[in-house]
């Protein structure tokens, strides 16, 4: 399955925060996509994912245009997306959540025994009151379990310790394996160096830099757009 | 207000004319049709012009007309003192209403359900209270009005309540092209933003809902003197859903449209209703389906945008340099805020933040993602309260004051999205934020169309071209000069700090240096303190004094942009703790 | 004592009456943040299809499935041609519906002319309840209305299809995002809140004279429970209900019937000032 984005533009409230975007990412590959905070990516998984309208430009999933598709419709047709923030339904318990993304409860077990192994028997707790870690890991299981081809993660590795992120890295370089794209959105680069088929760097919500990660130059340009 | 007496004067001669030529019963007509226009008037200035739905405007007017009532059919008839009490009863009960509503901040619906079940309960209490409203069948024989002992005959009755009728429009006309009217338009597209200019904006919603209901209280006392009697069924249901009905078909927010609303389809009802009543009856809910779908704004302005003219006509206010305001040198701190702790909930956000600004400087906040530098910035804004800490501004402690406090004490605050008001021109829009220096209800009645703006924003729109573009509606304008227009708004008034919130988001490269370039000249020239939050580095360097750091709700550095780009933990929160094992 | 045992039962009816007539617009509210201010013209409609079932013949019982049937499908139209269009705009929503209320009202009157019809009463006679003697119906009625309610309420909380709602009325975008279509969700609760309030029509049909405006007369109450409970629990329901009857049937008892509607007015404003529910803003 592939993604296109071309010539995105997308915003808030009529603050434009994508200025013509175009991308790509399908079945099997890693894309990391880096950038400082501020320069559209969350708006950019909110668009690729239906949230947010496009106000120009064209989304096609296998060359079908799905620019005006729900986000249901997305993810039943294969797409996926784990959110920065309120990944989870706070107020309903860690097995309602994984229910509502299709893991009955006897399949629940299996899902817990692979990630977050701390959850396992902890189904009937409210999500709300699990840790920022715990959250990020769950959210992150309910995408990467599920049979979606790709999936959007928009900074998974925020708040979480280094020995989770070693987890969940291995959890994503298997989705791949899987036959799975991943599309990982990182303002830290450690995962996606140790992860990354291919880099995007995004700036002022335009893309600025694109190479394979054998690319011999592409670490020192991304030091120098990211550094302060 | 030369337009505005030409109507005047032309309403009064048909209301006159109808009186001489259309017969008694028409001219009746006419009287009760015009004292109805007036409560829905007074909804429009409800609605139309605070943006929040009442369905309750029956119970000024209602309970007015009982008063009233009571009073007119007394030996002597107190028909005078009945107006007083009308228009004084009408404006508590509305003020009543509305402190319940926005002192809570009730969202639009649960007002408009709440007014709903208000004039439900006033149809069953005036149904059962036999006592006091005569129950079911009212209080009748009430007389025409009396001035000063004097009984007006009918056909004076109908001719004086006519014009009574068509004055108290007018006069409602006349405020809402005050100042006080911009003012009001402001708060209903963009309260946040009037609470940042200084507008105590919950004080002059109320006063406004008070005012609606005097005038919905007038319009209660004219209906019961020239139709003779009040009962549960007249001031029920029915009639506080044709009154909505008559506000939204005529075209909310342009006093003429209710009017036009409540003359059309009343003449109409009176003339169909005899002969088709239920098939009226589905009409009208046909109609106000329709009104819905089909044109939510109404007929007046839908028939202006055919036209291809504005809803509302721009005046253009004379806008003049005013004298530069000195302050007194002392040698207390520009900003001391210490040890602030912010809360939402469980999740803390700020812990023990402390930011001190000795001289006026142009400074820089910055950090990751969620470290907290937006909530700062509200809390040094006074958008947002704080749990611990104090903060104290130019040496006046203003901790935990309101968002409207800070800005009076100079405190000027610009928001991530441009917070512009839509519906008024870019001139409307500087002069609304220059007279919030004295924001007072009668100040705003009184004065002039015309404005004192500070020197800072003059030369800003000078500067950004939004000088040549002052006409223009403020919604229409491109997202930079939004920007530059909020900014403008923030130095319009009595501004002695400015705080930006990410200024040039949205902004092209180019742009953003240009605005580094202008915000430092503002910075120099006029000694303006200016605390900016930013992600871009380029246009941090051209820009900043100083860069504090926030990280994870505290303070991790602080010092000269190249000082905190040297700074290991500074480096490691940008670019992950593990960067240099990469 | 006898009198008091009257008003507790009194009071019990008056109750389930509440509960199973503010149900559908407790849902409605709480899923999508709509103010259907045509629900009184549903509980009309029920009370029309268990006359006509009645005056066909048929037996009184079989109007719940039909009203519920009929209904639900009144109300998942309404959703798809009216609500749909302006769910962003709350006071839209408002105003619509208020105009839908017309509407059905003259419909009705127009259908049905505006003479009141009867339904008649289906189980004639009374019991006694620890001595005191209370019409049949009315027992009946409390104990259907409450299992009706509670029957929906567990569908809400315990069913697939309430977890689904749960989880967009507590992320709307999550839940689109975790695949829920939610679009199909809004049809399906305002068909529910419909329904409900069609068998809530045809319970209370024989107690009361069945005309065009009988709507009207419930739309006050049921808006007080779903203020005094809280607006986003559906359990809050139950407790308006309770509340509600209980201050209702008290201070009419007490005082007067006048005084009673002061009162529950009175409780719903303080309700508000207190939560802060009211303030939630619609979210979608």
């Amino acid at each position: 399955m592939r993604l296109n984005a071309t010539n995105l533009h997308a915003g808030y409230g009529g603050v434009p925060a994508l200025h013509g975007i175009s991308m790509e990412i399908q079945s099997g590959e890693i894309v990391a996509l880096v950038g400082r905070n501020g320069v559209g990516k969350t708006t950019l998984v909110k668009t690729l994912m239906g949230l947010l309208p496009v106000t120009d430009g064209e989304l096609l999933l296998d060359d079908q245009p799905i620019t005006n598709w729900a986000p249901s419709k997305r993810v039943r047709a294969g797409l996926r997306a784990t959110f920065q923030e309120k990944g989870l339904f706070q107020e309903l318990t860690v097995g309602e959540n994984l229910r509502l993304n299709g893991f009955e409860p006897n399949a629940q077990d299996a899902v817990l025994e692979q990630f977050p192994k701390s959850l396992s028997g902890r189904q009937s707790q409210r999500a709300g009151t699990l840790s920022g870690g715990e959250q990020k890991m769950l959210a992150a299981a309910c995408a990467l379990k599920t049979d979606a081809s790709l999936i959007i993660m928009d900074e998974p590795t925020e708040g979480l310790q280094p020995s989770n992120v070693e987890v969940l890295g291995d959890h994503i370089d298997n989705a791949r394996s899987a036959g799975r794209g991943v599309l990982l959105i990182e303002q830290h680069i450690a995962l996606a160096n140790r992860l990354a088929d291919r880099f995007i760097v995004v700036e002022k919500g335009r893309v600025v830099e694109a190479s394979p990660a054998d690319d011999p130059t592409i670490q020192t340009r991304i030091k120098k757009r990211l550094a302060i | 207000m030369k337009r505005m007496t030409g109507y005047y004067i032309a309403a009064i001669v048909a209301v006159v004319a109808v009186n001489s030529f259309a017969g008694v019963f028409r001219s009746g007509q006419l009287a009760v049709f015009l004292s109805l226009a007036v409560l829905a008037v007074s909804l429009d200035l409800v609605w139309g012009y605070t943006g929040i739905l009442s369905l309750g405007q029956l119970l000024p007017f209602g309970t007015a007309a009982y008063v009233t009532a009571r009073m007119a059919t007394a030996e002597p008839s107190w028909s005078l003192a009945a107006l007083a009490a009308s228009v004084i009863v009408g404006a508590a009960i509305s003020g009543l209403i509305a402190a319940a509503a926005f002192y809570r901040r009730l969202s639009l619906v649960v007002v408009g359900l709440l007014t709903l079940m208000l004039s439900l309960t006033f149809e069953k209490i005036a149904n059962q209270w036999n006592s006091v409203t005569g129950g079911f069948n009212g209080l009748s024989g009430v007389p025409s009005i009396n001035l000063f002992g004097v009984q007006l005959s009918a056909e004076a009755q109908d001719l004086a309540a006519a014009i009574l009728a068509v004055t108290i429009i007018a006069a409602v006309g006349v405020v809402v092209s005050t100042p006080l009217g911009a003012v009001l338009i402001g708060i209903r597209d963009n309260e946040r933003r009037m609470q940042t200019l200084g507008y105590n904006t919950i004080g002059l919603k109320i006063m406004v809902f008070a005012l609606g209901g005097a005038v919905a209280g007038a319009a209660g006392w004219l209906n019961v003197h020239q139709t003779g009697f009040v009962s549960p069924g007249k001031f029920g249901f029915v009639l506080a859903t044709n009154v909505v009905l008559w506000t939204l078909v005529g075209g909310r927010g342009t006093i003429i449209g209710p009017v036009i609303g409540t003359l059309v389809i009343g003449f109409a009802s009176a003339t169909l209703a005899d002969s088709f009543l239920q098939y009226w009856v589905l009409a009208t809910g046909v109609l106000f389906i329709a009104s819905v779908i089909l044109i939510p704004d109404g007929l007046v302005p839908f028939f202006l945008k055919l036209l291809g003219r504005p809803a509302r006509p721009t005046r253009t206010p004379n806008l003049t340099t005013a004298e530069p305001v000195s302050y007194e040198a002392d040698s207390s701190d520009v900003i001391a805020a210490t040890n602030i702790d912010k809360s939402y909930g469980p999740f803390r956000v700020l812990e023990g933040v402390d930011l001190t600004m000795a001289e006026p400087e142009l400074r820089c906040l910055i950090g990751p993602n969620g470290a907290g530098k937006s909530t700062f910035l509200d809390v040094l804004g006074g958008q947002q309260p704080h749990q611990g800490g104090t903060i104290s501004m130019f040496g006046t402690d203003v901790t935990n004051r309101s968002s409207w406090q800070f800005a009076r004490h100079g405190i000027s605050r610009k928001f991530q999205a441009p917070q512009v008001i839509g519906s008024l021109s870019v001139a409307e829009n500087i002069a609304v934020a220059a007279w919030s220096t004295k924001p007072t209800i009668l100040r705003l009645l009184t004065r002039s169309w015309a404005a004192d703006v500070g020197e800072g924003a003059m030369r800003i729109i000078e500067k950004t071209g939004l000088d040549d573009r002052r006409d223009t509606p403020a919604g229409d304008l491109s997202h930079g000069e939004k920007q530059w227009l909020e900014i403008a708004m923030a130095m319009a008034g009595s501004c002695r700090m400015l705080l930006l919130d990410e200024p040039t988001a949205g902004m092209t490269v180019e742009e953003s240096l240009e605005a580094a370039e202008l915000l430092r000249e503002l910075h120099s020239r006029y000694e303006l303190p200016i605390v900016i939050v930013e992600h871009d580095m380029a246009f941090i360097r051209a820009v900043a004094d100083r860069v504090t750091v926030l990280a994870d709700g505290g303070l991790i550095a602080d010092g000269t942009v190249a000082e905190v780009e040297a700074d290991p933990q500074v480096r490691a929160v940008y670019l992950g703790a593990d960067h240099h094992a990469a | 004592m006898e009198a008091l045992g009257i008003e507790l039962l009194n009071g019990l009816g008056l109750f389930a009456t509440l509960g199973i007539v503010a149900l559908g617009l407790g849902i409605v509210f709480g899923l999508m943040g709509v103010i259907n201010l045509a629900h009184g013209e549903f509980v009309m409609i029920g009370a029309y299809v268990a006359y006509l079932v009645q005056d066909g013949g048929l037996n009184y019982w079989l109007a719940i499935p039909a009203a519920a049937v009929v209904l639900f499908f009144v109300g998942s139209a309404v959703e798809m041609v009216l609500i749909r269009r302006i769910y962003q705009k709350p006071e839209l929503t408002i105003l619509a519906t208020f105009g839908l209320s017309i509407v059905l009202r003259q419909l009705a009157e127009i259908l049905f002319s505006k003479n009141s019809r009867k339904v008649s009463n289906p189980i004639p006679g009374a019991t006694d309840v620890f001595g005191i003697t209370f019409p049949t119906y009315r027992l009946v009625l409390i104990v259907v209305a409450t299992l009706i309610v509670v029957a929906v309420l567990l569908l809400f909380t315990k069913s697939r299809f309430g977890l689904t709602v749960r989880a967009i009325v507590a992320n709307r975008g999550l839940a689109e995002s975790s695949g829920i279509r939610t679009s199909v969700a809004n049809i399906l609760a305002f068909g529910i809140g419909a329904a409900a309030a069609g068998v809530a029509g045809v319970l209370v049909a024989p107690l009361v004279s069945v005309d065009s405006q009988i709507g009207l007369s419930y739309l006050p109450g049921a808006f007080l429970v779903v203020i005094v409970g809280g607006f986003t629990r559906l359990w809050g329901v139950v407790i308006g209900a309770a509340i509600v009857a209980a201050v209702q049937t008290g201070v009419t008892h007490y005082v007067d019937a006048v005084w009673a509607q002061i009162a529950a007015l009175v409780l719903a404003v303080v309700m508000l000032q207190l939560s802060r529910s009211g303030s939630r803003e619609v979210t979608i």
